[in-house]
């Protein structure tokens, strides 16, 4: 037997949903904000004290999620998921000089982002495994297993740039923001921000869900797109990308995280297709050298 | 006396010719806003004495562009900046997040803040990592790799050394 304050739920859960997908997401922030004040001053249309708080904890999941996350909110969520990633990926590289060098390269490429005000932060960890990761926030982390696959500082440019880019056009907001739409569809009582049972429950599956399934083929075109652009602007040689595809289409396997990822022979035609956009390129530097001394002799 | 009155007149109207370029150009130009801490140049070259400083986010008229330098006026003077140091969308605004100010020259930060680089954890990710257990290394780990500071000066000097953008020398692209 269905009981009936669950039913009342259900129906008005239904109702803003279908109010957030009839309208755009401004219009729908107004509406759904109009159904929970309808709601708070009519308590009989949901008898039931606790559905009702539920329904009023759903409507405020919606409100949230239409609402842009700002940049304080954005590094929060960016430092817990590094927390979180440092646990599982591994300890930070000890070498001081290693860490500085990749973060100098790396700020200089996110300089050229569509977010070159955000602090990006750079970490080098000890992992065999070839692995690059972007966290919302800024946050990026660089295997030393792919820093020791690495021949020149254009490639290292290169590849964080990708990952920059991931930030830079919020590409894991967008993936939280879907979270949201699920968790106001299935569970009223996430409330991130008070609840952290919820909010570390939240942190971890989308962790789970950027190493495990990575981001979306569309998103990785665009950062190899964007990140071959921003190395170029930062004065790079801009095919760094090349030999890491190259690498991974000989061998026929993608490297662990990368095995998302789309295609290697296809990445390698689509970055080829953007370096005929742009000129003089073939005489900017790639900087082995320095890349040799500055990584290459200092890892173990 | 004559021919000094004359020498005036006619100094004042170069000056009025010499300003007129300028005043057009800024009614022509388009508005780019700074990447980061960028220097104006007086002329297109690398060792050219400097104008002044825009801060990061600064607006400034841009006028045209000659190989890869941006023609802008700045404080009524035409001057020269990098390509890769502007850009035609405004730099959100962070400064809340960093505890800077925003004001109307740009956004305000210490050396630090501009560098990159932020103190310690949010409540948000401090409860995740208590109730998550997560290791106090982990933690460390995270904070030491937000304050890993770089000025601007010391970005500059990398991109010197290694011969990259303004420092690459001849233009073209």
């Amino acid at each position: 037997m269905t009981d009936r304050p669950s039913l009342t739920a259900a129906l008005v859960a239904s109702l803003l949903v279908a109010l957030f997908l009839a309208v755009g997401c401004e219009e729908a922030q107004k509406t759904v904000q109009m159904a929970a004040n309808v709601i708070e001053q009519n308590p009989q249309l949901i008898q039931d004290q606790k559905q009702r708080e539920q329904v009023l904890a759903g409507a405020r999941a919606v409100k949230n999620m239409t609402t842009e996350i700002d940049a304080r909110e954005e590094i929060g969520m960016g430092q817990s998921l590094s927390v979180r990633a440092f646990a599982g990926f591994g300890q930070p590289c000890p070498d001081e000089n290693v860490q500085r060098y990749v973060a100098e390269v790396g700020k200089l490429v996110a300089l050229q982002s569509e977010r070159p005000s955000l602090p990006y932060s750079f970490a080098v960890v000890q992992n065999d495994e070839p692995n690059a990761l972007a966290l919302p926030g800024g946050y990026i982390f660089i295997s030393t297993g792919l820093l020791k696959r690495l021949q020149s500082e254009n490639e290292l440019a290169c590849i964080l740039g990708h990952e920059v880019c991931h930030v830079a056009q919020k590409h894991g907001i967008e993936i939280v923001s879907r979270d949201r739409v699920v968790a106001s569809l299935v569970d009223f009582g996430a409330t991130l921000e008070k609840d952290i049972g919820k909010y570390r429950q939240f942190i971890d599956q989308f962790y789970e869900k950027l190493t495990v399934e990575g981001y979306d083929q569309d998103y990785e075109w665009k950062a190899d797109e964007a990140g071959t652009l921003y190395a170029y602007r930062a004065g790079y040689r801009p095919d760094g990308l090349l030999p890491f595809l190259q690498a991974s289409a000989a061998s026929g396997a993608q490297m662990e995280r990368y095995k998302t990822h789309p295609d290697p022979a296809v990445r390698i035609n689509k970055v080829r297709s953007v370096l005929d956009t742009l000129s003089n390129w073939t005489s900017l530097p790639t900087l082995g050298d320095r890349y040799r001394r500055e990584v290459l002799a200092k890892l173990p | 006396m004559r021919i000094g009155t004359s020498l005036v007149a006619v100094a004042a109207l170069l000056v009025a010719l010499t300003a007129l370029p300028a005043l057009a150009e800024t009614a022509l130009g388009q508005t780019m806003y700074a990447r980061t801490s960028v220097p104006i140049r007086s002329l297109r070259t690398l060792g050219a004495p400097m104008l002044g400083t825009l801060k990061q986010g600064e607006a400034v008229k841009v006028t045209g562009r000659e190989g890869d330098y941006y023609r802008v006026i700045y404080d009524q003077h035409v001057g020269w900046v990098y390509y890769n140091k502007l850009t035609d969308q405004k730099p959100e605004d962070v400064s809340v997040a960093l505890g800077g100010e925003l004001s109307s020259q740009g956004i305000q930060l210490t050396e630090q803040e501009a560098g990159g680089a932020l103190r310690g954890l949010s409540p948000m990710a401090e409860n995740y990592a208590h109730e998550a257990q997560v290791p106090p290394w982990a933690v460390k780990a995270v904070e030491a790799m937000q304050a890993r500071f770089i000025s601007a000066q010391q970005l500059d000097q990398f991109q010197k050394e290694g011969g990259l953008g303004e420092y690459r020398g001849g233009t073209g692209r």
